[in-house]
């Protein structure tokens, strides 16, 4: 058994070693296309994360002052429900406002632990019939100085305009992606293919002397894990980078204020750099299983 | 050892079946020239047994086993008890003696210990204890055929089935191969050797099988190539 571990390690270093070019090749597209799905699956989260207030249609929010009593409360909720232009609400208590405060400051946590649900408003956030700006900003109107309420908040065009496109760019980057990725594929695929073919007469006298398939297949197998895992590792660390220095960056520049909700939680980042792991390895043995399934005739 | 029932082969593309209609039972132990003419089926009847061909008809059994019933995850375990030679020796350049018959073994998973023991044995008993280090096109023809006998017996097989194995070597060499393939052949191993060459068939006068165009034309004990 150790033997065979230790010859599947050596057969698989010794194809990678042998035509290091196109290794080199087949890992630096993955690693390109990873880093790319990785990034867009990162600014979609930063987006996210950024309006995620304004996402569902809600166009404003009342925001209640926190001691707000359950009169004046009751007084605008029986308006909101009342009101003939308000299609949906969702009312998020202090608790509720906690733990979106929390995931959005994960980061934070000496940020989280100044504050306590009694300091954060509640909110009504309302789904208005129609969009027009005009008709919102008319309904928002009739809620701001009621007693209990600290203010009204309208989704201004600005945000929407983020969340448009930069769901945009991060639909477009994924396809690139997701291009790139099938690229991947085919090139693991066709290196494999050359080791097989470079070693057409060893296979020929490993069948004769009756090495199992799988002994045959599986350093091929490996070849294209390793590529996939080695590609999803270095996407992973230019994940980390872009998070680093450029969706930080954005959060925390004075001159880019509506960039500023913009962040992506270290969860997040360790959930995709998983996704993107997994993706690595079952491209990559996608890709070898083909060749091999396909070319080696074992 | 080897049984053929009625089998035939057909490749296509071709109008006549390379191997037709062929019956045979091969004990163990036996020595069998399968002589004929270029394109008679001797091949494909080595290729038949090893399952590097499946039969279009009939079947066939080795050691008590009808190999057409195997299922292909099991067809490597027949072969390691079938050993091959060829004409041209199926070496790998870049190993060296030693390595090219340590790889037969290392493949099917043998532990280092068996392998460093029985690697040296079997360079020993087929003359090339001096050549270990060697790599193939270092050696002489002859030299490269007793290293392929070498791996294909190093496992210790069954049968050895050996296809023109002194088609490329001079008659002086040749002699040399086959006292060694008939001292394999004593120790029980079953050898099937295709061959054209008709000195060493009047020599050693052991069974001869003629294949004429697929057929079986003649089946005859210690006998001679015509």
């Amino acid at each position: 058994m150790a033997l065979k571990v230790t010859y599947m390690l050596r057969e698989t270093g010794t194809n990678l070693v042998r035509r290091i070019s196109l290794t080199i090749a087949a890992i630096l597209t993955i690693s390109i296309s990873l880093a790319l799905f990785g990034s867009s699956l990162l600014a979609r989260d930063g987006v996210a994360n950024a309006t995620q207030r304004w996402e569902g249609g809600i166009e404003f929010v009342i925001w209640m002052i926190p001691d707000a009593d359950a009169d004046q409360d009751a007084a605008i909720r029986r308006a909101i429900d009342e009101s003939p232009a308000v299609a949906s609400f969702t009312y998020v208590n202090q608790d509720e406002a906690f733990v979106e405060f929390s995931e959005m400051f994960a980061d934070s946590p000496e940020l989280i632990e100044s504050v306590e649900a009694s300091d954060l408003p509640p909110s009504y956030r309302v789904v208005p019939t129609d969009p027009d700006a005009d008709v919102v900003a008319e309904l928002g109107r009739q809620f701001d100085n009621r007693p209990g309420v600290r203010n009204v908040v309208f989704a201004s065009e600005a945000i929407k305009d983020i969340q448009l496109q930069a769901n945009r760019i991060s639909s477009g980057l994924l396809w690139v992606s997701i291009a790139l990725l099938v690229a991947s594929a085919l090139l693991i695929l066709n290196t494999i293919v050359v080791a097989i073919n470079a070693r057409r007469k060893e296979i020929e006298v490993m069948k004769l002397v009756g090495a199992s398939n799988w002994f045959i297949r599986l350093p091929f197998m490996l070849e294209g894990l390793v590529h996939g895992l080695v590609g999803s590792g270095f996407a992973v660390v230019a994940m980390w980078g872009v998070k680093r220095w450029v969706i930080d960056g954005f959060s925390q520049s004075q001159n880019l204020k509506l960039l500023e909700g913009l962040r992506v939680t270290t969860a997040e980042l360790i959930n995709r750099s998983l996704w993107v792991l997994g993706i690595g390895v079952i491209v990559g043995i996608l890709g070898s299983a083909f060749a091999v399934s396909t070319k080696l005739d074992v | 050892m080897i049984k053929l029932e009625n089998v035939s082969k057909n490749y296509k593309g071709m109008s006549l079946p390379a191997l037709r209609n062929a019956n045979i039972d091969i004990g163990k132990g036996e020595f069998v020239f399968l002589v004929g003419p270029s394109g008679s089926g001797k091949s494909t009847f080595i290729r038949l047994l090893n399952k590097e061909e499946e039969p279009s008809d009939g079947r066939i059994f080795v050691a008590g086993k009808d190999i057409g019933q195997l299922n292909s995850w099991k067809v490597p375990y027949l072969r390691r008890n079938i050993g091959c030679i060829f004409q041209d020796f199926k070496l790998l350049e870049k190993k060296t003696v030693s390595e090219n018959v340590a790889f037969a073994l290392e493949v099917i998973g043998r532990p280092k210990s068996v392998i460093s023991k029985q690697v040296p044995a079997i360079l020993e008993l087929v003359g090339l204890a001096d050549k270990v280090a060697s790599f193939p096109l270092q050696l002489s023809g002859g030299e490269q055929q007793r290293v392929s006998i070498a791996r294909a017996f190093v496992n210790r097989p069954l049968i050895l089935l050996a296809d023109e194995p002194t088609g490329n070597l001079d008659p002086a060499t040749s002699v040399g191969i086959m006292r060694l393939l008939d001292r394999i052949n004593r120790t029980g191993t079953t050898v099937v050797m295709a061959t054209h060459d008709r000195g060493i068939v009047d020599t050693m006068r052991r069974r001869v099988v003629e294949l004429e165009q697929g057929a079986i034309v003649r089946d005859q004990a210690q006998g001679v190539y015509e």
